[in-house]
């Protein structure tokens, strides 16, 4: 361990007293790092945004509706499907219907719908309890109604019941449709006519389509649809591919022409450095500490370009893309080229270690 | 105790340079290797450090029976522990300091760092080198650079030390003081030294010549 400690201390200090070949190797380095980074790094956040875009889209997302009203699915359904494995969430919608303030029969009617299950995070709402005859308006139903604020009687026909709108919500992507509406809790006997699930990730989509026809256990299956957006998920795995690719390319590329001038600027450096490694072996220095002496030169100064080529790489991508690659995506890139740099280091390494220590050492 | 037996050696094989040769070198002696230009003395030199490998025959150094059947590993081992070599011109690092120089070898030899230093510091002293010690090689005369070199050969306190013209680039004074370095490392330490060289200086001083 000490010697090892040892090692690495001289090979720092060797480092250091070869200033042109560390400099050398720490740029061709950096420039590596660098150029992964901002390329690559770019691609990366690009390819990140657009497939966001998609998947705001609706990527993710399975509707399941009884067309007909023949199947009667029960709130129990929402409940099965949320018990699947990827769904982040469920909900289910009975039949809408619309509703009015009262004595208003002539003004244009809000639809009003009950839901089942629990509204997903991305809904927010003011203080409800769900309680039946109650409902939450949508950010955009309250003016529909003529409401000033999210609070008032409701009702279908001037000889139901009035419902009560005690508060409001805001309903984000995929929900959002339900902003022009009213929902309300049910009241017990309202069927299911629409489930909207979300999976965790586009590719489970097609799995958990089926997953879900499995528990629903309609009266009628032929009433049934289960729409996805498959064409979107096509084009999420094509863009994905596309620019993971074309990012591979750049990566494998860079690594190889960096991995190529690191390989020769340290054969310089060894073939300049030839009596001191002649000494070295007259001192004692075994072939292997040789090569492990080169190496740990190469990655330690790797070490240090890496960084800096990343650094530099990052503030490139934050200047165009507007955000900073992911910092697992970063240390990766100064993980390749740090090997790089050690993989570039063997051969001339071998070279040092085997190199007739007598030849260099006689003096004529 | 170096001894050779049977050894045979050349660069190339139609041109031996050293045919079935069999001698002792003596522990705390002074010997000296000699012969004109082209009969092998470097040559020997390097058989004995493990640098070469020979044709035939053995090197027996103090209880290896034959140093030249060990792995590079071992010989390496070997060779920082038990041997020291002092070159014509020194071969210092230019790059470090007069001390950095004299405990280099210790990162082989397994001597940790501060207990090389506390050595080198002693060696330096005792050659009289030690207000050099901080300074580069490039800094120093001809004559204290081959004594720094004579205490980087001693820092690992070697069985054996292998000097190759040491006194080779050497003024008249100069060479008077390494021989008597190396005189007091063989006498006052026991080390077995081995000087090849041509100058009749060093010769004289030997316990034991060899002639080649």
């Amino acid at each position: 361990m000490r010697q090892g400690v040892e090692l690495v201390a001289e090979a720092l200090r060797v480092a250091l007293s070869q200033p042109v070949a560390t400099a050398v190797t720490a740029l061709i380095v950096a420039a590596v790092s660098g150029v992964i980074v901002s390329t690559t790094g770019q691609t990366v956040a690009i390819e990140r945004a657009v497939l966001s875009r998609i998947d705001d889209a609706g990527t993710r997302t399975i509707v399941v509706e009884d067309l007909d009203g023949r199947a009667v699915l029960d709130a129990s359904v929402v409940e099965r499907i949320m018990a699947l494995a990827d769904i982040d969430w469920a909900v289910g919608f009975g039949i809408a219907t619309d509703v009015r303030p009262p004595g208003l029969d002539g003004a244009a009617g809000v639809p009003i719908r009950p839901y089942f299950g629990a509204l997903p995070d991305s809904v927010s709402t003011s203080p409800w309890d769900p309680e039946p005859g109650t409902a939450l308006a949508g950010v955009n139903a309250i003016d529909l109604l003529g409401f000033e604020t999210a609070a008032g009687p409701v009702q279908t026909s001037r000889d139901r019941p009035e419902i009560g709108v005690v508060g409001w919500f805001d309903a984000g992507p995929p929900l959002e449709f339900l902003n022009r509406s009213l929902v309300t809790a049910p009241n017990g006997d309202e069927a299911v006519i629409r489930i909207i699930a979300l999976a965790n990730s586009a590719q489970r989509v097609p799995y958990l389509s089926a997953a879900i026809a499995s528990v629903l256990d309609p009266l009628d299956p032929g009433s049934i649809a289960i729409q996805t957006s498959d064409s979107l998920v096509q084009v999420r795995a094509a863009v994905q591919g596309e620019l993971g690719t074309f990012g591979r390319n750049i990566v494998g590329g860079t690594l190889a022409a960096g991995l190529i001038l690191t390989a020769l600027n340290v054969f310089g450096a060894v073939t300049a450095r030839r009596r001191d490694f002649g000494r070295r072996r007259a001192l004692g220095a075994s072939r292997l500490d040789i090569v492990a002496l080169v190496t740990v030169q190469t990655v330690a100064i790797a070490i240090a370009g890496a960084g800096v080529g990343a650094l530099m790489g990052t503030v490139v991508v934050y200047e165009f893309v507007g955000s900073a690659p992911q910092p697992d995506f970063t240390l990766a890139v100064v993980t390749l080229a740090v090997i790089a740099g050690a993989v570039a280091a063997v051969p001339p390494a071998l070279v040092a270690a085997f190199r007739d220590p007598v030849r260099v050492l006689r003096v004529p | 105790m170096v001894t050779l037996e049977g050894l045979s050696f050349g660069y190339r094989r139609s041109e031996p340079i050293l045919d079935g040769l069999d001698y002792a070198f003596g522990a705390g002696l002074l010997s000296a290797v000699t012969g004109s230009s082209g009969r092998g003395k470097s040559t020997l030199l390097y058989l004995i450090g493990l640098l070469l490998t020979p044709w035939a025959g053995r090197v027996a150094i103090g209880e290896v029976p034959d140093a030249t059947q060990l792995d590079d590993l071992d010989r390496s081992r070997l060779r920082a522990r038990r041997i020291g070599f002092v070159f014509q011109d020194a071969l210092l690092d230019p790059s470090r300091t007069v001390i950095d120089n004299v405990t280099e070898g210790a990162l082989y030899a397994g001597v940790p760092r501060g207990a090389a230093r506390a050595r080198a510091e002693r060696l330096l002293d005792r050659f009289d080198v030690r207000l050099r010690a901080d300074h580069r090689p490039g800094e120093v005369s001809g004559g204290q650079a081959q004594r720094v070199a004579l205490c980087r050969a001693l820092l690992n306190q070697p069985d054996v030390i292998l000097a190759d013209e040491p006194t080779g680039n050497l003024d008249a004074t100069s060479a008077q003081v390494v021989i008597e370095a190396l005189s007091e490392a063989a006498h006052t330490n026991g080390v077995t030294v081995i000087i090849a060289s041509h100058d009749a200086r060093v010769v004289a001083a030997c316990d034991q010549v060899l002639d080649l």
